[in-house]
């Protein structure tokens, strides 16, 4: 329980002392030197920051150390104010914390020990100082280093947080693209300097609380020329609410360019005017391109500002309107004027070709690149006319602009690539190309010219073309040959569907066509051996047609003696085939016989035996009359005597008994 | 819908079969082509696409495809259009060879999370001897011995010399044996063309496999992205398929292209 409560005491005594600091001792302001870097190269850019923050009331002066030893490239000053609301020992109060922070860009010139001797801060009528700060410039190259864009109230590491501070969605006016940033840019792209810049307020409306002002340099141009449009906020009041902009600087007659970043930071720097402390800030800075020739008014742009905190720390709310001002814009010499000028190329440019790659196979692309770099409206810069040759077919060029800002001066890079594609092999000359413009600095017209590239076609084409260079974007890199991709094709039948043959009607129909063919075959023999009466169910019918074909070779030497005993041979055979009967040797009443019990009747079998008998006489008798007759009729006669007992059925069993009974 | 569909018939017949038709499918060929060399393959696909929309079904335009799939990393459809090109052109040597890259690749990236990786399909000498020969290629050898077979009958049947009746005999063996031959390979590549289904797993990475015809049903084993598997029923969305190991499990129809 003791030591309870010696607990609690120590604890109120702890919290006593904490909260209340500054009764144990005066206020002094904290003053902060810090560069960047300690140990630098010869010509390196390095940041150096002085910060002085004091309570209550903000300093009176502050001197800053001698930089002479460096070149200062950009300065600026920021003067943020911290209110806090407490309750101390003697009730509750508000607090302000005032910085004064200096944000100093500087370059290195020659090696050695530079010491940045004491800041001074004079404040509350005395005088404090800072602790000198030694800086070693080596004699190592510089260091790749940009300038960042000064710290706002809206980064995360701002140290201070002041409500009603302007905020950033000022409206914007209406531009093509955002700007990318410039590789190089340097310090003139810094709106803080076009306020160190600005000598006069001209464009200007002077008043004692708050006006506005708009620059344009240089006023007098000609066509196509850069003009650059700053619209600057001077403001009494060291702190700004909000702050809008709703009539725009007018700019008709003119293509615009954005010169600030699309969510740009308003930052407030301390000028003199008339004698009297602002606070300027830059609200526009546009690049105007005039398209036409004449005195363009550019009109007032309105801008409306509000009070952050009203009635606590002063300031007001205002409506202000700027004056207009021109520009006399000259149009392009006639005089001098080259051949396929094209009126938006005007400033200051290069040309280059490329092609790759320079060796390809027929029916595979390459690109060629034409490249203009340098100062001026980058993006309306018409594209040279090209003429490919014949056997080249070149696709619509692919026009990319990469738009830069160097000191405050558009420009940058308009690539234009054309895809061509060779069909024939050879070697293809690409070019030369001419390309004027007009040269304001020179006042006068200039033609550039990239020299002719050739391009060599190997005779390779279909399945076995290579891609020459690996596809831009692809997900298979190949690690050597044997893993790139064969390249796609270039020709196509590109036709409907077809069905695969052996689903066709017609493959069907090719199978079964020759089977079909013997069966029709089949069937017409058939029908012909009907038609003449044979009996389908004859298994002899084999002997018929055999005896057929023998009967129609017997007699071709033309002797008689031959051709009836072939004819004999052709009977004897078919008897033996069909009925199973030896009839070689018979005598006519055996044969006779020997046909009657095969089961062929008496009227054939009888039939038969003439015609044997007819053969013996002709063969043996000369004067027989059936040698007069002619070999064809006797064929015919002889075959219907065969066709005739081929109606009856042998009874094979009966003609083989012929035997016993002879 | 059947009025749209009544009314785009025609259209789409005319843009095909009419020679203005076809230039203007040449052109959007041209244009693909083009959209491909800048480096614009998502762009490259959808105009293949419109032209397949149109009905032409070419082994060139799915090989563009598939090479335009291959570039943007999406393998299992660049395999899919792949095998597709292979099934009708088996010979085709560039398809083939970016078939294999594509499945190196795929196999190079999953091993590193994943030991055996092993993306191309196994196959057997006789589906090796068949997948050389297109089936319009067998059909016609087929025919051809066919005929040549029934030719050689009928010069034997009317021969009369022994010598002559000898050689027509032995013609008529060879062809028979030719035709018995490449009537089985047709029949074979009739199965293995028609009756039987493939697919190709589209879906990146290692796909699971599942039991049954449902996204909540157990892993069964897993597939890989451009793998080639046998398509054996189908259910729904679903589809039942085989590996080369001989193991069944079901896939949703958006996972696996089927050939």
């Amino acid at each position: 329980m003791g030591s309870r409560r010696a607990y609690s005491a120590a604890a109120v005594i702890a919290t006593l002392l904490v909260a209340c600091p500054s009764a144990a001792e005066d206020p002094v302001p904290r003053i902060e030197v810090l560069p960047s870097a300690t140990v630098v190269g010869t010509g390196e850019v390095f940041n150096l920051i002085v910060r002085v923050v004091t309570e209550d009331t903000s300093v009176e002066s502050v001197t800053l150390p001698d930089l002479s030893a460096f070149e200062v490239l950009g300065q600026s000053v920021s003067n943020p104010v911290q209110v806090s609301f407490g309750f101390g020992s003697g009730g509750s109060g508000m607090q302000t914390t005032h910085t004064r922070e200096y944000d100093i860009w500087l370059k290195s010139k020659k090696p050695g020990k530079v010491t940045l001797s004491e800041v001074l801060v004079k404040w509350k009528g005395k005088t404090y100082k800072g602790r000198p700060v030694v800086v070693t410039v080596t004699s190592q190259p510089p260091k790749q280093t940009s300038i960042p864009t000064p710290k706002s109230p809206f980064d995360d590491d701002w140290p201070f947080k002041m409500p009603g501070f302007p905020q950033p969605g000022i409206p914007q006016p209406m531009v093509p693209e955002p700007v990318a940033p410039a590789p190089d840019a340097g310090a003139g792209d810094d709106p803080v300097e076009a306020i160190l810049e600005v000598t006069s307020l001209e464009g200007a409306q002077f008043d004692s609380k708050m006006f506005i002002q708009t620059l344009v340099e240089p006023p007098e141009v000609v066509i196509g020329q850069q003009v650059t449009l700053t619209l600057l906020l001077w403001s009494a009041d060291s702190m700004v609410g909000s702050i809008e902009i709703p009539t725009e600087p007018g700019t008709d007659g003119f293509w615009v360019k954005d010169l600030l970043p699309p969510a740009a930071k308003v930052n407030f720097t301390p000028r003199i005017a008339s004698g009297q402390t602002f606070q300027v800030a830059v609200l526009r800075k546009l690049a105007l391109f005039p398209t036409e020739a004449g005195t363009l008014t550019i009109s007032p742009a309105v801008v409306k500002t509000s009070a952050p905190f009203v009635g606590l720390l002063g300031g007001g709310s205002y409506t202000r309107t700027g004056v207009p001002v021109t520009v006399e814009v000259s149009g392009l010499p006639a005089q001098g004027k080259p051949e396929g000028f094209l009126g938006s190329s005007v400033g200051s440019y290069k040309l280059s070709a490329t092609l790759a790659p320079q060796a390809t196979d027929v029916d595979q692309p390459v690109t060629y690149t034409l490249t203009l770099q340098g100062t001026g409206n980058i993006e309306m810069l018409a594209a040279p006319k090209l003429e490919f040759p014949d056997g080249v077919k070149a696709y619509e060029p692919q026009v990319t602009d990469l738009v830069t800002l160097t000191g405050g001066m558009v420009g940058g890079t308009k690539k234009i690539e054309y895809l061509i594609m060779p069909s024939r092999p050879g070697k293809v000359s690409v070019g030369p190309v001419q390309w004027p413009f007009f040269d304001p600095a020179s006042s006068g017209y200039r033609v550039l010219r990239a020299p002719t590239v050739v391009l060599t076609v190997n005779a390779v084409g279909g399945n076995e073309a290579q891609e020459a260079t690996t596809q831009q974007g692809s997900a298979i890199q190949p690690q050597d040959a044997e893993d790139r991709l064969r390249p796609i094709r270039t020709v196509a039948a590109l036709q409907k569907s077809r069905a695969q043959m052996v689903r066709t009607p017609w493959f069907f129909a090719s199978v079964v066509f020759p089977p079909g063919l013997l069966a029709i075959l089949y069937l017409v023999v058939l029908g012909r051996t009907v038609a003449r009466g044979v009996s389908l169910r004859n298994p002899a019918g084999r002997a018929f047609r055999e005896s057929t074909a023998m009967l129609r070779r017997v007699g071709q030497s033309g002797d008689h003696g031959e051709f009836y005993a072939g004819i004999q041979r052709v009977i004897y055979t078919y008897l033996e085939r069909r009925f199973g009967i030896p009839a070689t040797g018979m005598t006519g009443p055996e044969l006779m016989r020997a046909l009657v019990d095969a089961g062929v009747t008496a009227e054939a079998a009888e039939a038969v035996v003439k015609e044997t008998e007819n053969c013996e006489f002709a063969r043996y008798g000369r004067s027989s009359s059936e040698r007069n007759l002619d070999m064809a009729v006797v064929r015919a006669r002889v075959l219907d005597t065969l066709a005739a007992l081929e109606r009856f059925e042998p009874r094979r069993g009966k003609a083989a008994g012929r035997g016993e009974a002879s | 819908m059947k009025k749209i569909a009544s009314v785009l018939a025609p259209v789409a017949f005319f843009a095909v079969a009419s020679p203005a038709g076809a230039e203007t499918v040449h052109h959007l060929f041209e244009q693909g082509n083009e959209r491909y060399w800048k480096g614009d393959y998502r762009q490259a696909v959808d105009i293949y696409y419109e032209i397949m929309r149109l009905g032409i079904e070419d082994t060139d335009l799915w090989y563009n495809t598939a090479t335009a799939y291959a570039r943007m990393g999406e393998y299992g459809r660049a395999a899919f259009f792949y095998e597709k090109v292979l099934r009708v052109r088996p010979r085709d040597s560039a398809a083939q060879h970016n078939l294999d890259v594509v499945r190196s690749t795929v196999a190079r990236e999953l091993s590193k999370t994943r030991q055996n990786v092993d993306v191309n399909p196994a196959e057997t000498v006789w589906e090796g001897v068949l997948s050389w020969f297109t089936a319009n290629e067998l059909a016609v050898l087929f025919l051809m011995f066919y005929y040549a077979f029934f030719a050689a009958v009928a010069v034997r049947h009317f021969q009369r010399r022994p010598v002559g009746r000898v050689a027509s005999s032995l013609f008529v063996g060879i062809f028979l044996a030719l035709w018995l031959v490449s009537g089985a390979m047709l029949l074979g590549k009739y199965h293995a063309h028609f009756l039987s289904h493939f697919g190709v797993v589209l879906e990146k990475g290692i796909v699971m496999v599942r039991e049954g015809p449902d996204a909540q049903s157990p892993r069964v084993f897993d597939v890989l992205e451009a793998q080639r598997l046998r398509v054996v029923d189908t259910s729904g969305d679903w589809v039942l398929v085989r590996d080369d190991k001989g193991r069944e499990g079901w896939l949703s129809t958006d996972q696996i292209g089927r050939l």
